[in-house]
């Protein structure tokens, strides 16, 4: 099932590339690769990958994927239909309206936590917050353990727009080799993959160091020198390797570019630095899977609005939209949707009443994330909220309910036992999750 | 050390001739009364004192260790303070020169005489009622123990390793080579590589006695406090982001260079008191209490959340009795009969009487409510465990079979606490010997090192034994522990192994191959480059959310290199991963001319001398003869303008090297 990563690699890459783009011009390459993809796909060869769209701060279900009306609780934002009869959601999601035949909308989230971080632990993992005392892995780190090919030299877990000093990127017992890579500037790519000094010197050195290695390790035969070693030369790898060109946004025609960002914020807007990269980032995370990186996650800020939901939550919406409905089109232009599933979904959701600031607190107990592609039954609503959209009426869905579904669509036994700190068994995921069947197989 | 303090001593000798539950009534109340009080004219240079200043706004404030270092400067936890001619102090005196203090303030000295300090109106009142009276700050003096001698005890840990390995038929390994040694002394006990004028002097001296000296000249240094305080830092830390670390580690490396009982330290930790307050820019101490950070970690933010007696009793039952408790806080324990999901419940009971509540000055404070005789101390377990929610369970100790009975007016924290850090615990003196075993050998006695029950045995139990029972009887002095440890000749082991030895490390028939830390890789970068800082973590980690501080380079050079977060690292393994490899080949302050290599190019040494003292700064030895011809011939080759950047190659390539950041 995996085999695609052990068929494509480097050498295939640099046969591909040098078919493809020492002819046609640069962005010719990710075509090339994005076929190969594609028939891979085809023959049921790829892994699937997973596209995480994290709303940071906590969207307001009932202004997105839950409109009431008419309720003391209502969204003052109209809903318009979408691509499936019958399901309404909030007007300036147009773009994500016309896809949601691909999707399902969880409307009956149910969550323990209130606290931004706690939640968003709570979310990343599946499991509150110290709970056993286990350090649980982040989701992407869980897809990389999983998905990921040892032989494959990007990262397996990419993080986009880290505006925050919290880390989703974090592993738990899973272990430095599945720790997410950090991009806080889409601008420079992977931090300090370029060589600090030119090639042949680099090379010189690297050559120097392998002799220096190589004496120590028959000397002292420590396994955390093999370690060593193999890092070294994966990194050496990596710098060298053709698929960098992934993380180079300019290699895409500036159209492309537009349909995820159509309007750029300026710097002076409010939530700039939350805004500001969640279309590259899509994009990005388009081009990494499109290559086979398997967990890419995009944040995008600004969804906390205690005061002036209503102004907040459009202007976020409008970022999210055209980057969201761009990114699983281009994934379903290239038969890649089928095999990646994209995941929308925040900390929690917000309060049904509105606070004396016009502003939606935090609240777990009923609120919605939307899951699209990766092979699911789409087209659906699942659980549904009161009329006030304040408790779960029908299918409560906790974090670990969520966590087994989607492992369960990414083609993970989420009842899997791993090995966890000083040998204790640890359940991927909580043995009382239910994966929301109905969503799975065709 | 004549760091003793005056009366404490005495009491000390006389509680431990009282009964074995003597540490219950250790007395509660301060110092004593001050040797001196009045306005400062001159500090007496070069002695330790405890001094309480009056502040601007009336408010005193007692700094503990005081060593006087000038006529108006005192040093206090690392940092010198000068107090103004004039000033109004109490000054308790070293128990050794009672007479110190009559000289070192003005005035009419009232020896033993506590001023009433007149109040002033504009003064405000103290509303709050006096915190809980807190444990005391002692000194302890050695000779009140019954310790042996650091080689006795040595040559028992050799026998005991020696006996083991006959009876598995294991060669042993031979002793490490002095350069091997120096390195390892350094960087186990200070955290830091040795200097090259040291390594030759260590290589050069035809001492017999050089590597006992050596071990005791580390731990006398400052280096020794700061590098375990470190260690520690990041062990109670382990769960969460690095926050307040600085008046932590200066309060902890202070209480371990100047000796005191490992006993006396947790015992602090634990009943810490303080104010802090919780804002957008996270949890924050407020108080002159660094060593609250423990009850701060664990404690939880929002409306109705405080301390949690849950975190609490996992995190101070994992770190100092070595057990770990927290898997009973859902359910019996899995992999032992020893620990009951009421054991855990029962322990998680001594914190549920505390609270934070609004402080007078602003943000919120700890508090605890006192114990009442007629109400059973008893918490509920909450929903978030997975079985017997709602139940009822009675405060009581580990391993005993009655529920505990609270005096009146006991603050019942203080009651485990005490109970913890008692020389009768039986698991306190174990817990941390496996610890510092750990620390030297890359792995415990038991494994994982806090995970100490019946059914995960020591692998030489006897040594367990052998080295509790001697931390207890040197009144839990760590110094001596490292003593004990460092003396003997599995410590002092090549980790070259054998042929037929390699797997059995475990057996300690060479030592082990360990992993710098992240904060003593950082420490030895510094100095084998002499960079003054360096700048090579995750850029732009600025914070829009959950600002929480300003980070020191070295706390982001950490955070990017720390292993797995959560968990505290195997030193046996390399954690790390491509990003931190990429940043160490490519970060463009490595890749540069650094102040060593300027150093080595100006200093005028020929080429053969700069490749020996290049080796001697990053591998604390000489270059073999093959090594000295390898470097000479990559230098040989390159085409640098200047003979700085071929050096610069040179370093880079033995900073990136395995040996540099291994500890062999």
């Amino acid at each position: 099932m995996h085999t695609l990563r052990n068929r494509l690699s480097r050498r295939d890459l640099l046969h591909l590339t040098a078919a493809g783009v020492g002819t046609v011009s640069a962005s010719g390459w990710l075509p090339v690769l994005a076929s190969h993809a594609a028939e891979q796909a085809a023959q049921g060869r790829r892994h699937k990958s997973c596209i995480l769209l994290y709303m940071l701060g906590g969207p307001s279900h009932i202004d997105t994927f839950d409109p009431k009306h008419d309720v003391e609780t209502a969204t003052e934002f109209q809903s318009i239909a979408t691509s499936v009869p019958g399901i309404r959601i909030c007007e300036h999601l147009p773009g994500v309206a016309r896809l949601i035949h691909h999707g399902a909308i969880i409307r009956s989230m149910n969550t323990v936590e209130s606290d931004h971080d706690r939640g968003r632990y709570l979310m990343h993992t599946g499991y509150p917050r110290g709970s056993g005392e286990v350090p649980w892995p982040s989701m992407g780190a869980i897809v990389s353990s999983e998905l990921g090919q040892p032989g494959f030299l990007l990262p397996n877990f990419v993080v986009c727009n880290l505006t925050d000093r919290l880390d989703p990127a974090f592993t738990g017992y899973l272990g430095p080799q599945h720790r997410g890579l950090i991009l806080p500037n889409l601008d420079r790519g992977i931090e300090d993959v370029r060589p600090a000094v030119q090639q042949e010197e680099l090379n010189s050195r690297l050559d120097l160091l392998t002799q220096l290695d190589d004496a120590f390790r028959g000397r002292y035969r420590a396994g955390s020198t093999v370690a060593h070693q193999s890092t070294y030369r994966r990194s050496v790898e990596l710098m060298r390797a053709e698929q960098l060109r992934a993380f180079d946004l300019s290699l895409e025609p500036a159209a492309t570019r537009t349909r995820y960002t159509p309007r750029q914020p300026g710097p002076n807007e409010q939530g700039y630095n939350g805004l500001r990269d969640f279309g590259r980032g899509c994009l990005l995370a388009r081009r990494l899977v499109e290559v086979g990186v398997p967990f890419v996650e995009v944040v995008l800020t600004g969804w906390d609005t205690h005061a002036n939901n209503l102004a907040g939550t459009r202007r976020v919406s409008e970022v999210l939209d055209p980057a969201w409905s761009a990114v699983v089109q281009d994934l379903r232009d290239r038969d890649l949707l089928d095999s990646t599933l994209v995941i929308w979904m925040g900390e929690f959701g917000r309060t049904p009443r509105i606070n004396n600031q016009g502003g939606r607190d935090h609240y777990g107990r009923a609120w919605s994330t939307v899951l699209m592609g990766g092979g699911i039954r789409g087209g659906r609503v699942i659980g549904r909220t009161d009329r006030l959209g304040a408790t779960v009426e029908e299918r409560p869905v906790t974090a670990a309910d969520f966590m087994a579904t989607v492992c369960e669509i990414l083609g993970i036994d989420s009842r899997k036992v791993n090995t966890g700190p000083g040998g204790r068994t640890v359940r991927l995921v909580h043995r009382d999750a239910q994966p929301i069947r109905e969503l799975l197989g065709p | 050390m004549n760091r003793t303090w005056i009366m404490r001593a005495a009491l000390f000798v006389t509680l431990l001739c009282v009964s074995s539950s003597a540490w219950a009534q250790r007395p509660k109340s301060d110092v004593g009364a001050p040797t001196a009080s009045g306005k400062v004219v001159a500090f007496e240079a070069d002695k330790s004192i405890a001094v309480e200043v009056k502040q601007r706004g009336g408010q005193s404030k007692k700094f503990d260790f005081a060593i006087v270092k000038d006529k108006t400067k005192v040093e206090f936890l690392g940092v010198t303070k000068t107090i103004d001619v004039g000033t109004e102090v109490k000054v308790w005196a070293d128990k050794d020169n009672p007479k110190t203090a009559a000289r070192i303030v003005a005035g009419t000295p009232q020896p033993g005489n506590r001023k009433p300090q007149p109040k002033k109106a504009d003064e405000p009142t103290a509303k709050v009622t006096p915190p809980p009276p807190k444990p005391q700050f002692t000194i302890r003096n050695p000779q009140l123990f019954k310790r042996q001698s650091p080689a006795v005890v040595a040559n028992a840990i050799d026998r005991e390793i020696q006996r083991v390995l006959d009876a598995e038929g294991i060669r042993a390994s031979g002793p490490a080579d002095d350069a091997e040694f120096l390195r390892r002394a350094y960087v186990d006990i200070i955290g830091k590589i040795p200097t090259p004028e040291k390594v030759i002097d260590f290589l050069e001296s035809k001492d017999d006695e050089k590597r006992t000296k050596l071990i005791e000249e580390l731990l006398a240094t400052r280096d020794y406090g700061l590098h375990f305080a470190d260690l520690w830092c990041d062990r109670i830390n382990v769960k969460d982001m690095p926050i307040y670390r600085e008046p932590f580690i200066a309060w902890m490396s202070e209480s371990l260079n100047q000796g005191r009982g490992w006993d006396e330290v947790v015992l602090d930790l634990l009943t810490a008191e303080g104010q802090f307050n919780f804002s957008t820019r996270g949890k924050r101490l407020a108080s002159t209490d660094p060593q609250a950070l423990f009850l701060l970690l664990n404690t939880e933010e929002g409306a109705g959340k405080g301390p949690n007696p849950a975190w609490l009793a996992a995190e101070s039952g994992r770190l100092f009795l070595g057990v770990q408790l927290q898997c009973a806080e859902c359910h019996n324990h899995p992999f032992t009969e020893s620990w009951k999901q009421t054991d855990f419940w029962g322990m998680a009971a001594f914190f549920s009487r505390l609270r934070t509540e609004k402080a007078s000055q602003g943000g919120l404070q700890w508090k605890e409510t006192p114990a009442t005789t007629d109400k059973p101390l008893s918490v509920v377990i909450p929903p978030t465990a997975l079985k017997n929610i709602g139940k009822t369970v009675p405060a009581r100790l580990l391993g005993k079979t009655t529920d505990y009975q609270p005096g009146e007016q006991q603050l019942l924290r203080h009651e485990l606490a005490r109970w913890m850090t008692a020389a009768e615990n039986p698991y306190f003196a174990k817990a941390a010997v496996n610890r510092m075993w750990a620390h030297f050998f890359g792995r415990g006695l038991v494994n994982p090192v806090d995970d100490l029950h019946d059914d995960n045995p020591a692998s030489h139990p006897a040594i367990l034994d052998l080295l509790a029972a001697e931390f207890k009887n040197s009144g839990f002095d760590q110094k001596h522990l490292i003593r004990c440890i460092c003396q003997s000749q599995a410590y002092q082991r090549t980790s070259v192994p054998q042929k037929d030895n390699d797997d059995n490390h475990d057996k300690y028939c060479h030592m082990a191959v360990k992993v710098m830390g992240p904060g003593v890789f950082y420490d030895c970068l510094k100095i084998a480059t002499g960079f003054g800082e360096l700048k090579v973590g995750l850029p732009e980690r600025k914070t829009k959310l959950t600002v929480i501080t300003q980070f020191t380079p070295r706390e982001v050079f950490v955070d990017f290199f720390r292993a797995a977060q959560g968990e505290e690292a195997n030193p046996l393994e390399n954690t790390h991963g491509i990003p931190q490899a990429l940043k160490l080949m490519n970060a463009a302050q490595l890749s540069t001319v650094s102040p060593v290599v300027q150093r080595l190019t100006a200093s005028g040494m020929d080429r053969a001398q700069t490749i020996e003292q290049l080796y001697l700064t990053a591998f604390a030895r000489r270059p073999s003869a093959a090594e000295s011809k390898l470097i000479a011939d990559f230098l040989a080759r390159r085409n640098d303008a200047t003979l700085a950047q071929g050096y610069a190659a040179v370093l880079w390539t033995l900073i990136n090297s395995a040996e540099f950041v291994s500890n062999h």
